[in-house]
């Protein structure tokens, strides 16, 4: 027997021994996969309670096609004792397996949030299929409310909450929000975090979502809520306002808008003789005039009332974020322990234990350059 | 299948960069205890310089003798030959299992975690049984484009998360604990199995050997420097909380409207698995054959991918075992006694005038 | 079970086919007497209808002119062999000083009457059969154990045009054509020099085909011609009526997904070939030269590449590579994206593709199976068909995959993107077709069943096969791999002319190549 019939018939074997592999690999059609578009969880009854919101198609007429104009999902709810037991439930009534891989929102209810929110975020954080990138958010009131709301925007209403999330996002109105940063900031010596805070407003045909500020965690329990201004100067201190805008009175009589075009922020620690730790916190922002309303000023004059303005506006938001979150609450999500870690790294080791009292007893330097670049395309007074 | 099978330096030791990054990416969560933080880079330094010794007195024997390791050992007396043929089969066997259950526990952790482990043990040690029979050269081809496709796709992520770079992710490291650094070092030293690779492959090398060693040395410590950083700078301590940080970093960048780059991901890793189970294949092929001449050759190749198989389901089913292997391993004695133990023990053996010669592949 | 096996195979060696011995009569010198001659002529060729013999006397000599029907070109018989043969006749009737002797008439034929350029002598049956086979014209002398061939073909062949498989927006429009001799012609007008070299053979034991090894002597390299003209002269073959007879035989893994032979139609094409150092091999009967050895980067390669300008030439080559990418792995991507990767996809295309799928009863790798298959058929029948039909394969094919159906709910429309994109991009790369066709559907089967995990084992083994091939000693992925950066200037783009001129490739000078130019 030669080479060549050895080989046809080794390779024939193997081709054989492969075949009852084919059925091992459990390919799930899409049919049978309930697509998960967002996910609420609440805690009621000593029970998690989770709210589904998932794709389900409503036709043109057309049989390949769903008309987007309609809603397209379906809601289903079940409870458990763990999240698990939960989803099982979930895809046992529905009669389809659910598929979290196109899921991006995920909203904790307010009671799941004073609760804990760890446990929520690491059962997203070990699935496969889940995205790093997914919203995590805390509802004014129920998770379920915001879930099963029937916003008619986009192809179905969990779109209407990603594009809120993600036009926060890039308009710098939100900090952080989704997975990868909560578990970030969970993960650090802080172990604190801040989510975007969502609530329904509207009449009760026509929701619309809306995101005002953030709640405030420390150690896994929902503290204290922000505001939308302290979320500006969390935004601010931390670097993250680009793209955003201002607006702030220049005299009495002269309103201006500023718009952000960059801004960059850098955290510094001092530690003087007296053992007194300093922050030095250092904020450059570059921005352009947009508007003024009001009695019109000469351009030199309307340029160094902005930039006055806008430093002194940024000095109180970032002072107030301060204030809520290290000297309220102790919760550090402004990144303070990474900048003692780096650049006092002795100092930090031999604290390490005190970093909550390190923060109490911690003082802070605001140094802030505001530069005006562009004026825009306002002729100015000595044009007029 | 060619005989006396030759390829370039260049080529070596791109395989061997991409086993080493293979190794790195995938490595078993829990098995081992690397450094965190910007330890890790000083760790990586250090356990550099530890291959860089550890190979140094291998390398001026066999500067000396001419060719490898088992053609020294041959050189020496048969019975050396066996015994050093069936030191470096057994340990290329283990290498090929522990390849195919790292593979695995990947695959089943990451990608599919519903599926069962045999499919992937199965298909993917028949898989590189099939580019170890190709031969040398075609897996050698095969490992440039994808080590460019490695690099493409490390630039497109760190691209893609230049956006959340953040200065203050990377902390100078803690060199208090200098014997915790030291230890983590010596672990992934004694986990570098390319370092036997090395020693087993010189006489199938064209080119200056020492430059391509030294090129690899300084390509690894760079191309792994630079993920650490780019993972300390930007995700920092949410890498602690994934089983396989680089390939969450990967999900996690999106470039260009791509929805998420795991797939390509692993469709890299897969390739990069295969190149480094088809080596150990193909040494155990060797070894097995110095040890059973050339009259059941047909049968050799088979019978080692049975072996891997078999050893690598044994292993994923019962992790306990594969724990104390893996502990044996991380002692960093078996490599030792292969890299620095055995080239010296030959070369102090008084040198046969008619040694036998390994079988030629 | 192995015992089994092993009686099976030894069944088969002995039923292995034996190709019959030529004739041992057309090997047989030819016999002084003309009429011994006609006699064995005649018996040998069984009275075939084709065959015509005349014969006359030029003085006391008596003449045979034997020629194939329809074969010759009647004029050119008429100027060289009709006129001066009849004028000889007449010579000798009229009693003339003219030759008495077979040898004196063989010297005047040759010396004074025949104007042909194209004369051969011979001396056996077989060389006989074959001149007159060829369109030769024969003669035969009373008294002469020899014979003349006089060349005056005149067979009627489809006459020079586009070549309709490697169709060029500039360059040459003509393609090789069935006879051999007007192939060498056209090759030799454009390379005019001594140092293209054509060597003639012939193949087949019945039919002797005849072909020929063309090459530049100053660019081939010797080891690899030896071994082509080894190969070509020990293969037994009955006939050989097309140059895909002799592929597998010049390669050295004939079932190999990707060949080491190429093929061109266009004598330019080949010239550039030869040029690099490659062998081509002309067969008569078909317009398909072979040219070995081939990379793979050469199926990207096209003549309009190089007289485009070359920032144009590089996006075409890099979008044929792309392709070739779609074409074999877009349909199983898509069936093992859907089975068992759904989270890669965008939302907005999920959703598509979920509501596609709630409609239609097959899973998605049947579906997939079942469309290509209905294409491959129509594409097949679509070749096949007399061309007033063909037209009805188009709507036939538009209507049932395109609409019927889609709205009957059997496959999804995605899908039908999906083969789409396929189809189109199969033809981008058409001398790949044959491997595409068959990778396409081995990766819908792997994707369908195991996932991305199993088309990533199964790309790598394609490309580990694919590197594994040495085509005449040339890895064939070089010089991508091993790599050499100066040729590179010619593979995923192409460098300006003023840089392609300034260092002649050889093919046997390639990185990792085992033949050298001795």
């Amino acid at each position: 027997m030669n080479n060549s019939h050895f080989r046809r018939i080794g390779l024939s074997l193997c081709l054989l021994l492969l075949l009852p592999l084919t059925g091992c690999m459990h390919a799930i059609r899409l049919k049978d996969r309930a697509i998960v578009q967002a996910v609420g969880i609440d805690w009621k009854d000593e029970r998690y309670q989770l709210t589904f919101q998932y794709f389900v198609p409503e036709g043109s007429g057309g049989q390949t096609a769903f008309d987007a104009s309609k809603l397209n999902n379906n809601i289903i709810r079940s409870s458990g004792s763990t999240i698990t037991e939960a989803v099982s439930q979930a895809g046992r009534d529905q009669g389809r397996q659910l598929f979290f891989g196109s899921n991006r929102i995920v909203v904790l209810g307010r009671e799941m949030a004073k609760r804990d929110i760890e446990t929520p975020v690491w059962y997203f954080n070990t699935q496969q299929q889940v995205s790093p990138g997914i919203y995590l958010m805390v509802a004014q009131k129920s998770a379920e409310e915001i879930v099963s709301a029937q916003i008619a925007r986009g192809i179905v209403p969990a779109s209407a909450i990603e594009q809120a999330a993600e036009r926060g996002r890039s308009s710098r109105f939100l900090h952080g929000g989704r997975l990868i940063d909560i578990v970030m900031q969970l993960q650090g010596d802080a172990a604190a975090a801040d989510l975007p805070l969502i609530s329904l407003s509207g009449e009760e045909e026509q929701p619309q979502i809306v995101i005002s500020g953030s709640a405030l965690c420390r150690e896994g329990k929902l503290i204290d809520t922000l505001s939308e201004e302290e979320v500006l100067g969390v935004l601010w201190i931390t670097g993250w306002m680009e793209q955003g805008s201002m607006s702030f009175p220049l005299t009495e009589d002269t309103l201006c808008a500023l718009k952000i075009l960059g801004s960059n922020a850098s955290l510094r620690p001092f530690i003087d003789k007296n053992g007194q730790l300093t922050m030095e916190i250092k904020i450059s922002v570059h921005s352009a005039i947009q508007e003024t309303v009001g009695a019109s000023l000469p351009i030199s004059e309307a340029l160094r009332l902005a930039s006055q303005e806008q430093e002194k506006e940024i000095r109180r938001l970032a002072m107030r974020a301060i204030e809520k979150t290290v000297t309220q609450n102790e919760a550090d999500i402004l990144g303070l322990y990474k900048a003692l870690r780096k650049y006092e790294p002795e100092y930090y080791r031999a604290h390490r234990q005190q970093l909550p009292q390190l923060l109490q007893n911690m003082h802070f330097d605001l140094k802030i350059t505001c530069n005006i670049g562009r004026m825009g395309l306002e002729a100015g007074e000595e044009k007029r | 299948m060619k005989t006396s099978a030759q390829i370039t330096v260049t080529q070596f030791f791109i395989m061997l960069l991409l086993c080493r990054t293979y190794s790195f990416f995938t490595a078993v969560p829990g098995f081992t205890e690397p450094a965190a933080g910007s330890q890790a880079l000083i760790s990586l330094l250090l356990c550099a310089l530890l291959s860089l010794a550890a190979m140094l007195p291998a390398w001026l024997v066999l500067r000396r003798s001419g060719g490898g390791v088992l053609q020294l050992a041959y050189s020496r007396s048969q019975a050396a030959g066996w015994a050093a043929s069936t030191l470096f089969g057994l340990a290329a066997l283990f290498g090929a299992a522990e390849c195919a259950v790292q593979y695995d526990f990947f695959i089943t952790g990451a990608i599919y975690p519903d599926e069962r482990n045999i499919i992937f043990i199965l298909l993917f040690t028949l898989c590189a049984l099939y580019m170890a029979y190709m031969g040398l050269e075609a897996v050698a081809r095969l490992s440039a484009p994808l080590l460019v496709l490695l690099l493409a796709s490390l630039f497109c992520i760190i691209l893609s998360l230049s956006q959340d770079f953040d200065p203050l992710g990377m902390a100078p490291p803690d060199l208090s604990d200098f014997s915790g650094l030291l230890r983590s070092s010596y672990t992934s030293f004694a986990g570098t199995g390319e370092l036997m690779l090395i020693l087993l492959f010189l006489p199938r090398l064209k080119g200056n050997a020492v430059h391509g060693f030294l090129g690899w040395l300084i390509g690894v410590t760079a191309l792994l420097a630079l993920v650490i950083a780019t993972a300390l700078y930007t995700i920092q301590d949410y890498a602690a909380t994934q089983a396989y940080p680089f390939y969450a970093i990967a999900k996690t960048a999106l470039l260009f409207g791509f929805q998420r780059m795991d797939a390509l991901h692993m469709v890299i890793w897969t390739m990069i698995g295969l190149i480094k189970l088809s080596l150990y294949l193909y040494i155990c092929r060797q070894c097995l054959q110095n040890l059973c001449g050339p009259r059941v050759q047909r049968w050799l190749l088979p019978g080692a991918g049975a072996a891997v198989i078999l050893l690598g389901l044994i292993f994923s089913f019962y992790l306990q075992l594969f724990r104390s292997a893996c502990r044996i391993i991380f002692s960093g004695i078996p490599l030792l006694l292969l890299i620095l133990a055995v080239p010296l023990l030959l070369w102090l053996l008084p040198r046969k005038k008619e040694g036998s010669a390994p079988v030629e592949q | 079970m192995f015992q089994f096996f092993k009686r099976e195979v030894w069944r088969e060696r002995q039923q292995e086919y034996q190709s019959p011995a030529p004739s041992p009569a057309e090997g047989e010198r030819l016999l002084p007497s003309l009429s011994d001659n006609m006699i064995a002529i005649r018996r040998l060729f069984d009275n075939s209808a084709d065959f015509i013999d005349r014969r006359m006397m030029a003085g006391n000599t008596e003449i045979a002119l034997l020629v194939c029907e329809g074969m010759v070109n009647l004029q050119a018989f008429a100027e060289l062999m009709a006129q001066p043969l009849s004028d000889l006749a007449a010579a000798g009737q009229a009693g003339e000083k003219t030759a008495k002797s077979a040898e004196e008439i063989l010297g005047q034929l040759r010396a004074h009457l025949m104007m042909g350029f194209d004369q051969k002598e011979f001396y056996t049956y077989g060389e006989l059969f074959a001149f007159i086979m060829s369109g030769f014209s024969v003669l035969l002398i009373d008294g002469l154990a020899l014979g003349i061939a006089i060349g005056m073909q005149g067979f009627s062949f489809r006459s020079i045009s586009e070549p309709s498989s490697e169709v060029n927006v500039r360059g040459s429009r003509e393609g090789f054509v069935e006879p051999l001799r007007i192939n060498l012609t056209m090759v030799r007008r454009r390379i005019k020099s001594p140092l293209l070299k054509f060597e003639m053979m012939n193949v087949g034991v019945r039919s002797k085909t005849d072909i020929c090894l063309v090459y530049m002597t100053d660019s081939v390299s010797g080891k690899m011609l030896d071994k082509v003209r080894s190969r070509l002269q020990s293969l037994k073959l009955d006939i050989v009526l097309e140059s895909g007879y002799l592929e597998p035989f010049l390669e050295d893994r004939p079932l190999s997904l990707f060949s080491g032979v190429g093929t061109t139609e266009r004598p330019d094409t080949l010239c550039a070939k030869i040029c690099e150092g490659r062998i081509a091999v002309l067969v008569d009967g078909t317009p398909f030269a072979l040219i070995v050895p081939y990379l793979f980067n050469e199926h990207f390669q096209s003549l309009d590449d190089y007289t485009h300008r070359p920032y144009y030439a590089t996006f075409i080559r890099l979008l044929k590579y792309t392709a070739f990418l779609f074409t074999i792995l877009l349909p199983g991507a898509y069936v093992a994206l859907a089975s068992f990767h759904p989270e890669l996809f965008p939302n907005a295309l999920l959703f598509n593709i979920a509501t596609s799928e709630e409609s239609t009863p097959f899973p998605l790798m049947f579906e997939a199976l079942l469309i290509h298959f209905i294409y491959e058929l129509m594409r097949e029948a679509g070749l096949r068909l007399p061309r007033p039909i063909g037209h009805a394969v188009s709507i036939v094919g538009a209507l049932v995959i395109g609409d019927a159906a889609v709205t009957a709910g059997l496959i999804g429309a995605p899908m039908v993107m999906v083969v789409a994109v396929t189809a189109i991009s199969s033809f981008v790369v058409p001398s790949l077709y044959q491997s595409i066709t068959v990778l396409r559907f081995a990766f819908i089967l792997i994707g369908g069943t195991l996932g991305l995990f199993g088309m990533t084992l199964g790309l790598t083994m394609v490309l580990c096969n694919l590197c594994a091939k040495h085509p005449m000693g040339v890895p064939q992925t070089a010089p991508a791999s091993p790599f050499s950066l100066y040729p590179m200037r010619d593979i995923f783009t192409r460098a300006s002319w003023r840089r392609l001129g300034q260092r002649q490739l050889r093919i046997q000078e390639l990185p990792g190549s085992e033949t050298d130019k001795s």
